[in-house]
This record gives structure tokens, C-alpha cells and sequence, in this order.
């Protein structure tokens, strides 16, 4: 892939539910690095975006590209072995293993994908550290996960996703709930993570951090795209702000 | 050999030995009967556990994979003309009658365990899409297909029945009968070494992610349906090498011997009353009900049926207070008096 090409392509993504036309004809890219975010009142079509691109749901029609490669047919699993990672809106942890364990899951299974080689069980412990560190949970490494607190279960969530080594983390509302200061702490991380290299897609509702996180803002509403830009010049638009600010 | 693995092997040598010397000393009959029995429900308990424990898939058609390896034993027997036969000669050798059990039984154990393990990997394959109580219910009528197809299948016995007449002297062996209990003694300890192999390994830890959440762990990289049927194949195959040693022993096989609702009850009882998350879970559980049951089945205090009535009442009761099984009971208790050493310590920082 050359750098100038999108990292992810979007074209004319469709889903029904029954009747119901969920994503309509919707088409974005993601670039190498950039920070997108993905935006839009509730029932708009965001989760049922992340899904489809993650793998959890089959789209109906349209094409989903990354690194150059079509990804429509795979399995989640495998489209983690590509490079895309994702959190969910409401954590799901492994909630019966401890919190390093969680993490040894991505690594031991798409990790060595990312790598291209396999790897050892103390380099796996190794790694696994390092992310929780990264995501400051070492010191709860051993507990169970079902025993860790809202913006701690935020955390593993973001941790096993980036312990994937992807090249794009979709953050689905990974704020939501948290107070601002934890909101904080979280977007501090998600910087923190594009930093390395990772182009991350953040949905979210908070709109204070999305002004502050993303460079480019995709609006969904009704299932269709109704604007994709510069975070300021979209914020500014007409029709996302009275459809999506209601102002 | 890491000293963990040192430990687990010595534990399965000297246990075997033991047990095997204690039930000769004790003259085998009713002994060697309790042994073979308890055995082979932790055989069963084991296989039920790498699915329905590790990854929380309950499969409600044990006795359907177990009655699969007994009738492969009497196919083979039939097909091959096996009964009562003095010498055996493949061509280049003559086997005489003291060492055809040596033949015997390995090749039971493994066409009961290839016949189980290929319907485990076709029964995952059609039904591991589903989820919960659906599979459950899948496997279920699995048994009652494969019960229906036997009892309507006249060259294995049908609804009669059949009888295998093993070979009556086994070189070595001063009771026939001690060469099976010899055979189950290697099969179990073949059973728990895969299941804790399982454990330690990258399929238990998909299995377990999978348990706990089956679309995180497919998002965080695991191949959910490829290590689900790995789970299948591997349990269904343990289940029916159980089973390929039970015509041996009884000697005479029926379907409703073999296709006893009592192998899918007590083989997810036992797990969960021992405990489901470690291999010993189904040991423990399979030895202490194994053994109660026997206890109390010989001196007529219970019936068959009354057996299964109770193992109902304490899977609910352990479903209720002790959903962990014995040994998470024992660890909260190890827990609650010693809460520091309990808890590891954190890992140190890595090194960047």
C-alpha cells in the first residue's frame, strides 16, 4: 500500500434489518495514523458501522478496503489479523479470566499475525505488561476482571485492543458513562495510542472530545452520511448542527 | 521436563500403580468393578469438560459419543470375525491367544475414538453456530439419532443387544478382567494429561475466552469456531475411546446400556461438582460421586434411578452455592485465611 492510498475505504455500505434500511450507501475513508471521528444522534447507524467493519455483522452490499485489501466475507477474527482492532460500547471482558490473562488472549492469537512469527509464552507475559502498564493496570494484572471498576474495564478494553498490534482501533463510546475526568484519562490514552501509529475511529457522544481528539469528523444520521470533513468546519456546518446539535 | 510437568507425571505414575496394585490386592470382583466404573466417569467427565467447562458448551450427548465407541468395538468384533477366536493371523505374524488383547484393545480404543471424534467434528460442524441452550439441545437429539439408528441396526444387535467375548487369558495378567481395568487405568491417565495439555495450551485459553464471551474473544483475534470444533472432536473422541473399552468389561452391550442417560448426567455432574476450571475438577467429582454412587448402589440403599434423582438435586445445589465446584469452594476458603498470599502480586514494570 502507498502511503497516499486510505488505510480504510468505506464504499457505498448498506445493512437492513428486515424492512428497517440501518446504513444506507455510506462511504468514508481512514487514513494511515489519522484520528476520524464518527459521529451522529443515537440510532444513526455508528454501531452498526463498527460491526460490519469489525466483522460482527455481514453487510448487504457496498465494500469495506483495508491496506489496500477487501475485507467483506471475513471473519472478525481474521480482519483482527489484518490490522483492525476494535473496543465495544459496554466492556466485555473475559470476566472469569484475570486482567493479564485478557490480554494474553489478543497476543497469543493475533498478535503473531501482526508480527509474523510466533511468539514466546514470556515474551506473550512481556508484551502483556507493557500494555497494561500502557494503559495503567499493571498494578490489577492479577485480579480478576469481573472485580475491576467502569473506567478500569475501559481500560482492558482499549489494552486488548491494542495488544492486537493493530494499525486502525475503532474506540466505540469507550467514555461513556465515565465521569470528565476519567473521560480525560481515557482520551489521554487514545492520543497516547495514535502517537505509536494507530489511526484510531472514535465514536462518541461527548462532543468536547471529540472537537479536542479528532482532525476529521464523519456525521451519520437516519443511516446516511450527511457530512465528512475538518472536525471545525463540520462542527460549523448548517445541517449537522441542526440535525445532530439541534441548534 | 519443567517441574510442574515433573510433578503431574509422577502424580499420574504412582497413582496408576497404586490403584492397580490396591484393587489386585483387594482380588479384584466387586473392586475392580468400582474401579473400571469410577474410571471410566472420569474418562467421561474429562472429555465433557474440554467443551462444556474450558469453552461452556454443554453437550447433552455423552451418552450418544459413548455408546458410539462401545457399538464400533462390536462392529469391528463382528466385522472381523473377532469372538471366541483362539490365534490370530495378519499374514506375516501369528498372534496367540494370550496376546490378542494387546491387539484388541489399542485398536478399539482408536477406532472408538476416531468414530467419536469424526461425529464430534460433525456434529460441531453443524451445530456449533448455535449458541446456548440450542447446541445443547442439538447434541441432545444427536443421542437419540444414533440410539434410534442402533436399536434399528440388526448386525450390531439391535434392540437385543450384543455380547463381546474378550479373549479369557491375557499373557501377564492372572484375571482377564484386570488387563481391562489396566487398559481404563492408561486411557484415564491419557484423558487427564490432553485435558490439562488443553489447559495450559493456546485452545484452552481461546476456550476459555470463548466461554466468557464468544464475540469479544472472535474480535480479539480467536478463531472461535475452528477451536470450538478442536474442542468437539477431541472430547467426542475421548468419550467414545471411553466407551470402545466398556464392551470388554460387561461383556454384552444393549442400547439402552449403552445409550444410558445416566453417562450425560453424571458426566456434567461431576464436573461441576468438582469444579469445572482445572482438569482435577472432573477427577475429583467423578471419584467422590463415582464412588458414593457404587457405595450405596451395592448395599441396595438406592436404585439406579434414585442415583440419578440425587446427582439432579446436587447439581442444583451446587449450581446454586458453589457454582466454582469444590475446588473453587476450597480456594475461597484458602482465600479467606490467607488473603495476602491469595492474591499474587502485581507484576514489576516492564522494561521498555
Amino acid at each position: 500500500m502507498s502511503e497516499s492510498q486510505p488505510l480504510l475505504n468505506v464504499n457505498g455500505l448498506s445493512k437492513r434489518f428486515g424492512g428497517f434500511v440501518v446504513l444506507d450507501e455510506v462511504s468514508f475513508v481512514v487514513n494511515p495514523g489519522e484520528r476520524l471521528g464518527l459521529i451522529g444522534p443515537n440510532g444513526s447507524g455508528k454501531s452498526t458501522t463498527v460491526n460490519c467493519l469489525s466483522g460482527v455483522i455481514a453487510h448487504d452490499s457496498g465494500s469495506i478496503r483495508f491496506n489496500g485489501e477487501a475485507l467483506d466475507g471475513l471473519k472478525p477474527h481474521l480482519r483482527v489479523y489484518r490490522g483492525l482492532a476494535r473496543s465495544f460500547q459496554i466492556p466485555r471482558p473475559f470476566s472469569r479470566l484475570s486482567v493479564l490473562e485478557n490480554i494474553r488472549v489478543p497476543l497469543m492469537f493475533a498478535a503473531e499475525h501482526r508480527v509474523n512469527r510466533s511468539l514466546h509464552r514470556d515474551e506473550i507475559n512481556t508484551m502483556a505488561e507493557r500494555a497494561l502498564d500502557q494503559v495503567g493496570l499493571l498494578a490489577r494484572a492479577s485480579d480478576t476482571a469481573s472485580t475491576l471498576t467502569q473506567i478500569d474495564l475501559r481500560k482492558l478494553e482499549l489494552a486488548r485492543a491494542i495488544a492486537a498490534q493493530p494499525k486502525l482501533l475503532i474506540a466505540d463510546e469507550s467514555m461513556a458513562g465515565l465521569a470528565s475526568s476519567e473521560s480525560d484519562e481515557i482520551l489521554e490514552l487514545l492520543f497516547e495510542l495514535n502517537r505509536t501509529g494507530i489511526a484510531i475511529i472514535m465514536i462518541e457522544h461527548i462532543m468536547r472530545t471529540v472537537k479536542a481528539f479528532s482532525e476529521r469528523l464523519v456525521v451519520l444520521a437516519n443511516g446516511r452520511k450527511i457530512a465528512d470533513g475538518p472536525t471545525d468546519a463540520i462542527l460549523r456546518d448548517p445541517l449537522v448542527e441542526r440535525i445532530y446539535l439541534g441548534v | 521436563m519443567k517441574t510442574s510437568d515433573f510433578g503431574f507425571h509422577s502424580f499420574l505414575a504412582l497413582g496408576s500403580l497404586a490403584l492397580f496394585f490396591l484393587v489386585q490386592s483387594l482380588g479384584g470382583g466387586y473392586y475392580l468393578l468400582v474401579a473400571f466404573y469410577v474410571l471410566q466417569y472420569v474418562v467421561l467427565s474429562t472429555a465433557w469438560n474440554i467443551l462444556g467447562g474450558y469453552g461452556g458448551y454443554v453437550n447433552f450427548g455423552t451418552a450418544g459419543f459413548f455408546a458410539v465407541g462401545a457399538y464400533s468395538t462390536v462392529f469391528f468384533f463382528k466385522l472381523f470375525g473377532l469372538q471366541n477366536l483362539k490365534q490370530l493371523d495378519l499374514g506375516f505374524i501369528e498372534i496367540s491367544l494370550p496376546y490378542l488383547s494387546f491387539i484388541y484393545f489399542p485398536a478399539a480404543v482408536f477406532a472408538g475414538a476416531l468414530f467419536s471424534g469424526l461425529l464430534g467434528l460433525g456434529t460441531g460442524y453443524l451445530t456449533l453456530r448455535l449458541r446456548g441452550v440450542y447446541f445443547s439441545i442439538a447434541t441432545l437429539a444427536l443421542s437419540i439419532v444414533a440410539m434410534t439408528i442402533v436399536v434399528n441396526w440388526s448386525y450390531v444387535g439391535g434392540a437385543r443387544g450384543a455380547f463381546v467375548i474378550k479373549p479369557t487369558v491375557v499373557a501377564g495378567f492372572k484375571d482377564a478382567n484386570l488387563f481391562v481395568l489396566c487398559a481404563m487405568i492408561l486411557l484415564t491417565m491419557l484423558s487427564l494429561a490432553i485435558a490439562r495439555r488443553i489447559e495450559q495450551s493456546k485452545l484452552g485459553a481461546g476456550l476459555q475466552a470463548i466461554r466468557d464471551d464468544e464475540d469479544s474473544a472472535e474480535c480479539s483475534g480467536v478463531p472461535t469456531l475452528r477451536l470450538k470444533l478442536q474442542a468437539t472432536t477431541i472430547s467426542g473422541a475421548l468419550m467414545g475411546a471411553g466407551g470402545a473399552l466398556f464392551p470388554f468389561f460387561v461383556t454384552y452391550v444393549d442400547p439402552i446400556g449403552a445409550f444410558n442417560l445416566a453417562h450425560t448426567v453424571n458426566s456434567i455432574a461431576m464436573p461441576l461438582i468438582g469444579g469445572m476450571t482445572h482438569w482435577t475438577g472432573p477427577l475429583i467429582g467423578a471419584t467422590l460421586l463415582g464412588l458414593i454412587q457404587q457405595y450405596f448402589g451395592s448395599k441396595n440403599i438406592i436404585t439406579p434411578e434414585m442415583s440419578l434423582l440425587i446427582v439432579g438435586f446436587l447439581m442444583m445445589l451446587f449450581v446454586a452455592i458453589a457454582p466454582n465446584g469444590l475446588l473453587g469452594l476450597l480456594k475461597r476458603k484458602h482465600k479467606k485465611a490467607h488473603p495476602i498470599s491469595a492474591t499474587r502480586s502485581a507484576p514489576e514494570k516492564p522494561s521498555q
